[in-house]
């Protein structure tokens, strides 16, 4: 699903050179789920970035589903990622002018879906994620879980066939941090490949492999037995 | 999607409920002062366009300069219509229109006096559109003493009575007979009638000169004619009847007179273009000008730019806050024109809201616009089934406007960036919005000098010593309904002491009657000399606190001065002669010519506007039993009521049922600048709603500068800043915009009023202080504007702004 050949990426602020990650070679097959660890500035949320088309890589190679992307424009990879990518953040990221129903329903109001369509896409997701009796609030009005889950309903409401988190338990108490992580695990479960970055070493145990990261390269890459190719 | 972009726009404008009350309230003013102007353009732009044949209409004017003698005018010789129509096929019709005076009407115990009566052709109804009640346009005025009369004066003379077949006697003398009922005359007209009366009356229009002026012709040309040609034609053509005719005066042919320069041309003016763009001697009413039709134009555009630049200013100020929406959206998959449309359409919303708002404002305030204006604006908005898809797209227009550069801005935020949490806050020294709100102050300033200029100029205007005492003068007019009497009845007033002096005239300052030309006697080459010519008895220059140069004003101890005369000193200057007292003034004339001696000179006072130089003048005594139209009355300051009671007393005794009709000469001389006066009081509104859009704008942005200084605040005030040290910081930033805002404007606004002032031979100079003056209101304005925000944040506790972080 994912392939990363000497990918690197480099930001230019002010004269001031950071590379973020460097000759990064990374391969992800579908259905996996793959913990990302490392220190805090080593490059884990750029590469997050990367994967989920928000940044292109300053150079190497990046294959998405097939196709190489690291040079589309940002019109082509919002087409691509509004179809197959939905993202889960540690601080939510929800719309605040927006009820929690209609923070669900926007990725399928960037599709085009009908509207019947969403109504039904968003009240199932929204009754598995338990979150329905809370439809018509506002996300301030919501305790962190409440919101995570909220954000990780709007992030699998399309369907996406990738999901990324960036430190999805880093603002919940450890009893939401968990629920989250078996909702991932469940999705994981029913074909969802994941890709997560995470400090937790806990929360890394739900992934089948982890990957190190230091100073924008990759360290080492760990399977568990538990999952077999 | 739609929908969700209106639902979050509509939950943004009822989050931020002061700033979007503040930025809606802006555009909204901004945009009501753009439709009043656009009503009144749309007004201005619709004079006579209710003729159906309006556009083949036009009217004969003429240009003539002979010698010192000048005329501009719209009226021409009482054969000229006829020729015209005989000789010259592309014209098919044409109707003559002639005012012989205010006549007194009467019907049973009914006595006015009448301003709009006119003597018309038949052929009146087959030019002008007029939509008659009673009575059949083809027979209506064929007759002698027919008259048709509007509808509101069947009213006033004959109430719930049928007009029709009714008699009108006017001055006690003819009777004319009601032959037909029209409606009144639409107010977008060049001209005004209350009665219409048959020309066929007055053997005066039946008249051979060519040489008297006197009657105003309006054609009805051929369609597609080309008039350039048609002019050149009438030219030529009317030669053949003119010249004879100057020849016989002058002793000149008129390609001889062409030779010396002189001028003798008729030219023809489109009906529709009269409102706006003739301003000859003897217009029906003063037209209004063209010029005012641009500024208030420029003024609109110019108001709505800056309430559009509030709107950006504020939108793009308070960007972040939108920033992490924006980076959400485009995760989710939005691409930039989407976001681009997302904030347009949220800009359209709320110019949609501005203009529901605006057309409330424009709906209260819009009686008092016409006030001001001096308008009586004949369709309010609605009226046009145009109006309302117009304001939809004027809407969007001004939503787009305002909305194209914050949704630009704000679209082009990227994701990565703005969902990291440690996001820059704002960037506070846009120099975008900096320069905007330097453009918006630049302009009020200019406006506020403008409005003092204007206001100084009309003050000078209206304090200068014009070279006579216009204070505590009143006018009685039309005395002459009075005939002989008119000694009696002066004589009357004088016996109550308030009544200091008393003189009657057939002109009086702001009033004047005509021109005529005039020669030195026994100088070489008879030079003639246009002049104002006016009559009057020996009390006039006693009445009107006229100061003489040389020689003596008329006395009655001298019988003789029926044949002498008094000239100004404008006359002497243009004789370029020192000593005139004494010598002959000759005035050639078609039958007779008349010779005055010259007893005194007058010194200059200004009998006309002052938008005009003082022009040569001559003064001529009535003869015994002589009277004109104007009794002038000197009154003691005090208890004038009683006095003015008495003159009307005095006047039934004498004049009976006569309408007694006063003014005060002051009052009178004001409305010679109405015009100004008018432009003054709109120049004015509009500066100071200029400035207060802007300085809506500048508390919107200085509300987000604070709050984002609110941890600096903060910590300066721990570390022991004082307040009005952090109100002088907060306000330093506007404090020079505002002064960068002056160095633009002054120039801007020096050249546009030096500009204006050149329309008054008589003007204030442009002193500097004018200038500070604005500038430094406009700096407290903004300061007294900034420091609301300023001080509340700097009175803060420090540790509640530190904990907001
Ligand atoms: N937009 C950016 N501009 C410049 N430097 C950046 C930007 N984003 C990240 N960096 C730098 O790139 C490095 C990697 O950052 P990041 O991927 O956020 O690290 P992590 O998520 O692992 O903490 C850091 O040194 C960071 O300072
Ligand atoms: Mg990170």
């Amino acid at each position: 699903m994912i392939k990363t050949v000497n990918m690197r990426k480099i930001y230019t602020t002010e004269e001031v050179e950071t590379t973020a990650l460097n000759s990064v070679n990374i391969e992800i097959n579908e259905k996996e789920f793959v913990a990302i660890m490392g220190p805090s500035g080593c490059g884990k949320s750029t590469l997050l970035n990367v994967f989920g088309l928000l940044d292109n890589p300053t150079d190497g190679e990046f294959h998405f589903l097939e196709q190489e992307v690291s040079k589309y424009s940002e019109r082509q990879r919002a087409n691509l990622r509004k179809a197959n990518i939905g993202f889960v953040f540690q601080s939510f990221n929800l719309i605040d002018e927006l009820t929690v129903y209609e923070n669900v329903e926007l990725p399928l109001l960037y599709l085009g879906i009908s509207s019947n369509e969403r109504n039904k896409m968003v009240t199932n997701v929204l009754e598995r994620m338990q979150i329905m009796h809370r439809k018509d609030h506002f996300p301030q009005q919501l305790s962190g879980g409440q919101q995570q889950r909220v954000a990780v309903s709007r992030a699998v409401v399309a369907k996406p066939k990738l999901i990324l988190a960036d430190e999805p338990t880093g603002n919940l108490d450890s009893a939401n941090g968990e629920e989250v992580m078996n909702i991932l695990t469940q999705l994981n479960e029913e074909g969802t490949t994941i890709v997560m970055v995470t400090h937790s070493p806990h929360d890394s145990e739900f992934a089948h492999r982890i990957i190190h990261l230091f100073d924008g390269h990759v360290v080492t890459e760990n399977y568990k037995e538990k999952f077999h190719v | 999607m739609f929908i969700n972009y209106i639902k979050v726009a509509i939950r943004n404008i009822m989050k931020n409920k002061v700033y979007s009350f503040i930025n809606i309230l802006g555009l909204a003013v901004g945009i009501a002062c753009c439709i009043a102007i656009l009503l009144y353009v749309r007004d201005e732009l619709s004079y006579d366009k209710f003729n159906t044949n309006g556009n083949q209409i036009y009217r004969l004017c003429i240009n003539v300069k002979v010698g010192n003698t000048e005329a501009h005018s719209p009226k021409s010789p009482p054969l000229m219509g006829a020729a015209l129509l005989h000789d010259i096929p592309e014209v098919l019709s044409f109707t003559r229109i002639r005012n012989f005076g205010y006549p007194v009407l009467r019907y049973k115990d009914k006595t006015f006096s009448e301003e709009r009566f006119f003597d018309v052709d038949s052929t009146f109804f087959n030019i002008f559109t007029v939509k008659f009640l009673e009575g059949d346009p083809k027979v209506a005025l064929t007759q002698p003493y027919n008259v048709v009369i509007t509808e509101s004066m069947a009213k006033k003379y004959f109430g719930n009575e049928d007009p029709m077949g009714k008699i009108l006697n006017a001055d006690h003398k003819n009777d004319w007979i009601v032959t037909g009922v029209v409606q009144d005359v639409p107010k977008n007209s060049h001209f005004h009638y209350d009665f219409l009366g048959s020309l066929t009356s007055s053997a005066d229009s039946r008249s051979t000169s060519w040489l008297s002026n006197n009657y105003y012709t309006y054609l009805l040309i051929r369609k597609g004619t080309d008039t350039e040609v048609l002019q050149k034609k009438i030219n030529s053509d009317i030669l053949k009847y003119i010249s004879p005719q100057i020849s016989a005066i002058t002793g000149a042919t008129l390609n001889q007179l062409r030779k010396q320069g002189d001028k003798y041309e008729f030219f023809i003016q489109p009906l529709y273009s009269i409102h706006l763009f003739s301003h000859l001697d003897y217009e029906f009413e003063s037209n209004s000008d063209i010029s005012y039709i641009y500024i208030f134009s420029i003024i609109a555009a110019v108001i709505l730019l800056i309430a559009c630049i509030n709107f950006v200013n504020l939108e793009t100020a308070r960007s972040e806050k939108r920033a992490k929406e924006v980076g959400i959206r485009k995760t989710l998959g939005s691409n930039r024109s989407q976001i681009i449309g997302q904030f347009i359409a949220e800009a359209v919303l709320m110019s949609m809201l501005a203009v529901l708002l605006a057309v409330v404002l424009d709906e209260i305030f819009l009686p008092l616009f016409n006030n001001i204006a001096g308008k009586e604006m004949s369709s309010g908005i609605f009226e046009n089934i145009y109006s309302i898809p117009l304001l939809i797209i004027f809407s969007i227009f001004v939503g787009i406007m305002a909305g194209s550069y914050p949704a630009f801005y704000l679209s082009s935020f990227q994701p990565v960036k703005v969902l990291k949490s440690e996001l820059r806050r704002g960037n506070r020294k846009s120099v975008l919005r900096s320069g905007l709100v330097i453009f918006q102050f630049a302009v009020s300033i200019a406006l506020f000098i403008g409005t003092f200029i204007i206001n100084n100029q009309l003050k000078y205007i209206q304090t200068k010593n014009l070279g006579f005492n216009k204070e505590q003068v009143i006018i009685i007019s039309k005395t002459d309904d009075l005939g002989s009497q008119i000694q009696s009845f002066e004589k009357g007033l004088l016996t109550n002491p308030d009544v200091l002096k008393v003189s009657n005239s057939s002109a009086i300052p702001g009033n004047q009657g005509g021109d005529s030309g005039c020669s030195l006697k026994d100088t070489p080459g008879n030079q003639l000399q246009d002049a104002r010519i006016m009559t009057c008895d020996e009390n006039f220059a006693g009445t009107y606190k006229l100061k003489m140069k040389q020689g003596r004003f008329f006395s009655d101890e001298h019988p003789s001065d029926t044949a002498a005369i008094v000239v100004n000193e404008a006359l002497t200057k243009a004789f370029g002669v020192k000593n005139i007292v004494g010598k002959y003034l000759v005035f050639p004339g078609d039958v007779q010519t008349f010779t005055y001696q010259i007893i005194g000179v007058v010194k200059n006072f200004n009998y006309e506007s002052l938008h005009k130089e003082i022009r040569p003048l001559v003064i001529r005594l009535y003869p015994d039993k002589g009277f004109g139209q104007f009794v002038s009355v000197r009154i003691a300051p005090n208890n004038y009521k009683n006095t003015i009671s008495f003159l009307e007393t005095t006047w039934k005794r004498y004049a009976g049922n006569e309408a007694f009709e006063y003014n005060f000469l002051d009052k009178d001389l004001a409305n010679l600048y109405l015009n100004e006066q008018r432009t003054s009081n709109i120049a004015t509104i509009f500066s100071i709603l200029a400035i207060f859009i802007a300085c809506l704008g500048l508390l919107g942005l200085a509300a987000f500068v604070t709050e984002q200084r609110t941890k600096e605040i903060g910590i300066r005030k721990s570390l022991g800043a004082s307040v009005p040290e952090i109100v002088i910081l907060l306000s330093k930033e506007f404090t020079k915009w505002v002064l960068i805002a002056n160095a633009i404007a002054w120039p801007l606004a020096y050249f546009i009023m030096n500009n204006w002032l050149r329309n008054f031979a008589y003007r204030i100079n442009l002193t500097p202080w004018v200038f500070i003056v604005s500038g430094i209101l406009a700096l407290l304005i903004a300061l007294l504007t900034v420091s609301i925000h300023a001080i509340r944040a700097a009175t803060a506790n420090p540790i509640l702004s530190l904990r907001y972080e």
